[in-house]
């Protein structure tokens, strides 16, 4: 029977690979887009296209900025790096973006229109009603310090509407002018010339990073060498995701060998065999398949997290197997039948357990965290099923006979919490958790903020700053989407949100904004500033403006009311970064430089119809909240969830008991994330289900262990928590902040889940059943001791409770009542 | 926006070189023909003063624009241009960049980070102050003539054209102070300065002065 249904499974493992290779012949596909774990919501197609634009926009640019003492230099050097960057073929340069074309083409947009258009400045003058302001202006400078203005200008323009309209145009980067063709400030004797370009490939692609960055540092290297004083800032998406891969390489190999080398070391010298390493290996990796197979036929994509964690989630299938083969050390098991039997009930019931508290996962409404859930559900499924099926089959060990020394440690600390002498160190040992879980608990304090989960490289972010500072740009990823049926309608909704803008900027908690109506005024305010401009300036003051210039009287003009469309603008390609803004007809972007406060300008825009605030980081960091939110949740239910099946098996008190240790775990582990002063995130929370899952799975281990296999079975749990910790506890090394934060709470919710496990031997099987492979018969133990240890630690809250245990105490079931009814084993095996 | 950007540094380079012309000329022994010595630089705290008359003469404009005022330098602070006549304005030229006043308002603000062109004319010029005439001729071909009395200087751009050097022809006249300028456009404008009354002090710069050098100063 169990050949067959080994063979079947077979079978089934052999159709799931098939599948697997079709798909990956066909192309894995994997979201990578965070975005793409967010719950669904109506207007997601707008917001993505506009996210996906602004982000893409953002991402792609590559600005390096060059400084040298010398002008010619540093003009030499950043034509130098242009070239450079250009031939690589990823890199599109933007040498001409303010070309002197580019501004001549710009002038001659605005020039036919100079009729309708005012500067913000101009316009509050004439709507004042001070015309007389404007004029004079004009004359100040027309007559100043060797005259500002361009003649033939002035002829046409005696009010220098149209030079006041252009300078005041909120141009991004407005420390950089044009010098010579080339966009160039200077600070401190410091001639810094600006190159950018927008990468034409993925930046988070591995091989983009190197073909770009590669030539780029020889280059630049090299140029050093010859010009002391160079300096080359950078930056981009591109150099960010190349120092974070570069980082997480370097750790993904010191870590790696580390976890590898110490559990195949671990292995080898616990067993002296190979077969236990390689079986375990291959329970993670069917598990891991399978999951990957059927999820890809359930899910069009998948995303790279759900991999990530579901992997993690799978792993503690090897639980299962080091359970099983610490029955090798066990003189009653002899062949891998008894050795199965030896550990069903304990694997089964940790399965079903750790089952609920990963399928509790997908009833969150977040597609991210269902994924994971099923995609961990089918993995340790398989794994638990290979183990039970194959198991016996494939192993051919004999029992170990070199374990002695192996068991008297393992089951040392059994012993801590069973042997009365220790009660003393038990309770100090008790108090001081106590306490600082009290500590800990109080200063933990979540943290959700997508950045400091980014772990960017501090160098280039310093770049960043300085760049950004010399430029006079500050690339911020928040902006306003404005939609509306036309592009008229948002024009003028743009219009409406200017002055609420424009306040937030002296307020100081924005530093810039560039809308399309700043380039474009709607329809409706170019005539209205024709006819401010006709009735507050033209009729009382240009005869007098014209006389004392002594100019010609200009000609009316003769366009018949003719006002400057955004088709018109776009058409030309004469207004920089206008593509940029305008998406599609009646969907715009405001860009915000320097946003300071989310909060304030929500509040301060909320008036105006169809603007929404977009802010990916900020959204990411409210996904994460939520996601976190969730997880903590999940943590509760799935305890509650958990503890039917506890209860059904052990009684009322056995199942707190079974519960205790993983619960404490969690408990101390958030703790202790309070006590190391760290925020608590997403990847904590994560990181506590599967604490919970693995503690469980080492109390009923422990629970369900004979008294005479108490060391064996500790011997599994050491093994367990020692593999488990190579694998992840490890992870709290990496300077990643959300692998170190994965890691960390690992490896502290393990130690404490492991170290309270054997709390959870007093709790026994209540249930009479039958066993025909009882080994063991009537087992005599004392619960005693136990049941102090447990008080003790606190577990139990029943004040006055002395060490006899009551009968019938919330299902607690006394020695006797047990009496014979531990036989162990008996979860439906039949062969 | 081309024409205007030109026109601004066009007005910096005028302004930069008439006042430092001016100071590299006040104390004028010898002008020589092959490395122009005209004079020894302004002190530390040397201040010179003056007055001036300006004539615009603008393409399409039926007569020239006429403006006088007068003009403070200050060694290591940098150039105050007032107009009073016919439309007081005020311009401070420091390091910094240049800022424009009128009746009070701020009417311009022109930060040196804007026109890095400033920058180098301030090496050009810092240059020619201790007799280092090399990034002067790097980028003007100068003729000099006449006698430590009564000089002049012709200077024209060696690259003719350029968004950077908006001047065509340059001629200079003086003798212990720089008396003349006669600026040529390529738009065929014109600007004529007359410089008159000019005197060099050690003291102190007004309150006023220095209130204006502040505010120039400032972000």
């Amino acid at each position: 029977m169990r050949r067959l249904l080994a063979l079947i499974w077979l079978v089934v493992l052999l159709a799931l690979t098939g599948h697997l290779a079709w798909k990956y012949h066909a192309g894995l596909q994997f979201s990578t887009d965070i975005l793409a774990l967010l719950p669904r919501e109506a207007e997601t197609p707008l917001l993505e296209k506009a996210n996906q634009a602004v982000t893409d926009a953002v991402s792609r640019r590559v600005v390096l900025l060059i400084g040298d003492p010398d002008r010619a230099t540093a003009r030499d050097v950043a034509a130098k790096l242009g070239q450079t960057l250009a031939t690589t073929g990823l890199v599109r340069l933007e040498a001409d973006s303010l070309s002197g074309d580019r501004l001549k083409k710009l002038g001659a947009l605005y020039f036919p229109f100079r009729h309708n258009l005012l500067s913000p400045r101009d316009r509050s003058l004439l709507l004042a009603g001070d015309g007389e302001e404007v004029a004079t202006n004009a004359l100040s400078q027309i007559y100043g310090f060797v005259g500002l203005t361009d003649a033939r200008l002035i002829a046409h323009d005696p009010f220098l509407l149209l030079q006041s309209f252009l300078t005041q145009l909120p141009v991004p980067m407005s420390r950089l002018s044009l010098d010579d063709g080339m966009l160039t400030t200077s600070e401190k004797g410091i001639t810094w010339i600006l190159v950018t370009g927008t990468l034409m490939a993925e930046p988070f692609a591995l091989d983009v990073q190197q073909q770009l960055i590669g030539p780029l540092d020889k280059k630049i290297a090299l140029l050093r060498q010859q010009h002391a004083e160079l300096q080359v800032k950078r930056l981009g998406a591109v150099f960010f995701a190349a120092a974070g891969s570069q980082v997480a390489m370097k750790e993904t190999s010191t870590l790696g060998l580390v976890s590898t080398i110490g559990s195949v070391l671990l292995l080898l010298l616990t067993f002296r065999r190979i077969a236990p390493l390689w079986q375990n290996l291959l329970v993670v990796g069917i598990g891991a398949g399978a999951a990957l197979s059927v999820s890809l036929f359930l899910f069009d994509h998948l995303h790279v997290a759900v991999l990530l964690f579901g992997v993690s989630l799978i792993g503690i299938a090897v639980d299962y197997g080091m359970y099983y083969y610490s029955s090798l050390f066990d003189p009653d098991c002899r062949t891998p039948e008894q050795r199965l039997r030896s550990v069903l009930p304990g694997i089964t019931l940790g399965y079903v357990t750790t089952l609920l508290g990963y399928a509790i996962l997908i009833l969150a409404p977040f597609p991210g965290l269902r994924q994971i859930a099923i995609f961990s559900v089918i993995g340790l499924s398989a794994s638990f099923v290979t183990v039970l099926l194959w198991f016996p089959l494939i192993d051919r060990l004999s029992p170990a006979r070199h374990g002695a020394g192996m068991l008297h440690a393992a089951g040392m600390l059994w012993r801590f919490w069973e042997q009365p002498d220790h009660r003393v160190v038990r309770r100090i040992l008790g108090a001081i958790l106590c306490v600082a879980a009290v500590i800990g608990l109080l200063r933990l304090h979540a943290d959700d903020d997508v950045r400091k989960l980014q772990s960017l490289s501090p160098d280039l972010l310093a770049q960043q700053t300085e760049i950004q500072r010399l430029i006079g740009s500050t690339t911020s990823t928040q902006f306003l989407l404005v939609h509306a049926a036309d592009d008229e309608t948002a024009l003028q909704r743009e219009e409406q949100l200017a002055p609420l803008l424009d306040e937030l900027r002296s307020k100081g908690v924005l530093h810039g904004y560039q809308s399309p109506a700043a380039f474009i005024p709607s329809a409706a305010r170019q005539r209205e500033n024709r006819r401010l401009i006709d009735a507050k300036l033209n009729q009382p003051y240009l005869t007098q403006q014209v006389q004392q210039l002594g100019l010609p009287m200009p000609k009316r003009s003769d366009d018949n009311g003719a006002v400057l469309t955004l088709d018109r603008a776009s058409a030309e390609d004469s207004v920089p970064f206008l593509g940029s803004l305008v998406l599609q007809p009646g969907i715009h972007v405001v860009m915000l430089d320097g946003l300071r406060d989310t909060g304030a300008l929500r509040t301060a825009i909320q008036e105006v119809d169809g603007v929404r605030v977009i802010d990916p980081t900020g959204d990411y960091t409210i996904l994460l909240s939520k996601y976190r939110y969730r997880a903590v949740w999940l943590i509760v239910v799935g305890v509650l969830l958990m503890m039917p099946v506890l209860i059904w098996r052990y009684g009322w008190l056995g199942a707190i008991l079974v519960k205790a240790p993983s619960v404490t775990a969690i408990t101390l582990a958030a703790a202790a994330i309070g006590l190391a002063g760290e925020g608590f995130t997403f990847f904590h929370a994560m990181a506590l289900i599967l604490v919970q899952s693995i503690g469980v799975d080492f109390a009923v281990f422990c629970a369900e262990s004979g008294r005479n296999r108490q060391s064996v079975t500790m011997l599994g749990v050491w093994l367990a928590t020692l593999t488990t910790l190579l694998s992840f506890g490890v992870l709290a090394f990496s300077r990643v902040a959300a692998v170190h934060a994965f890691g960390l709470t690992m490896l502290v919710g393990l130690i404490f889940a492991f170290l309270l496990a054997p709390v959870a031997g007093s709790a026994k099987p209540r249930r009479d059943w039958q066993n025909k492979w009882s080994q063991s018969g009537v087992r005599k133990r004392e619960t005693k001791p136990l049941y102090s240890a447990i008080h003790d630690a606190g577990q139990v809250p029943s004040p006055g409770a002395g060490p006899e245990p009551r009968a019938g105490s919330g299902g607690w079931a006394g020695p006797e009542a047990r009496a014979g009814h531990d036989a162990g084993p008996a979860i439906g095996w039949k062969d | 926006m081309r024409k205007i950007a030109v026109r601004k540094i066009l007005v910096l380079i005028a302004a930069m070189l008439l006042s430092c012309l001016t100071i590299a000329v006040l104390s004028n022994s010898t002008a020589q023909a092959a490395d122009p010595q005209i004079g020894e630089p302004l002190k530390q705290g040397e201040i010179l003063r003056g007055r001036f008359t300006q004539e615009r003469s603008l393409q399409g404009f039926q007569a020239p624009l006429k403006s006088e005022g007068s003009f403070v330098v200050a060694q290591g602070k940098g150039l105050i241009w007032t107009v009073e006549k016919p439309y007081p304005t005020t311009t401070v030229i420091t390091p910094n960049g240049l800022v424009q006043e009128a009746r009070g308002n701020e009417t311009l603000r022109l930060p040196a980070s804007r026109v890095p062109f400033l920058t180098r004319l301030y090496d050009m010029l810092s240059g020619t102050m201790t007799g280092d005439w090399n990034a002067m001729k790097s980028q003007f071909s100068i003729e000099t003539a006449g006698t430590a009395e009564n000089w002049t200087l012709q200077l024209r751009p060696k690259s003719a054209g350029g968004a950077s050097m908006p001047i065509s022809e340059m001629r200079i006249q003086g003798g212990r102070y720089v008396n003349d300028v006669d600026m040529h456009r390529p738009s065929g404008d014109r600007d004529r300065l007359q410089f008159h009354d000019q005197t060099v002090g050690s003291g102190p710069l007004s309150e006023a002065e220095t209130k204006l050098f502040e505010g120039a100063l400032k972000k």
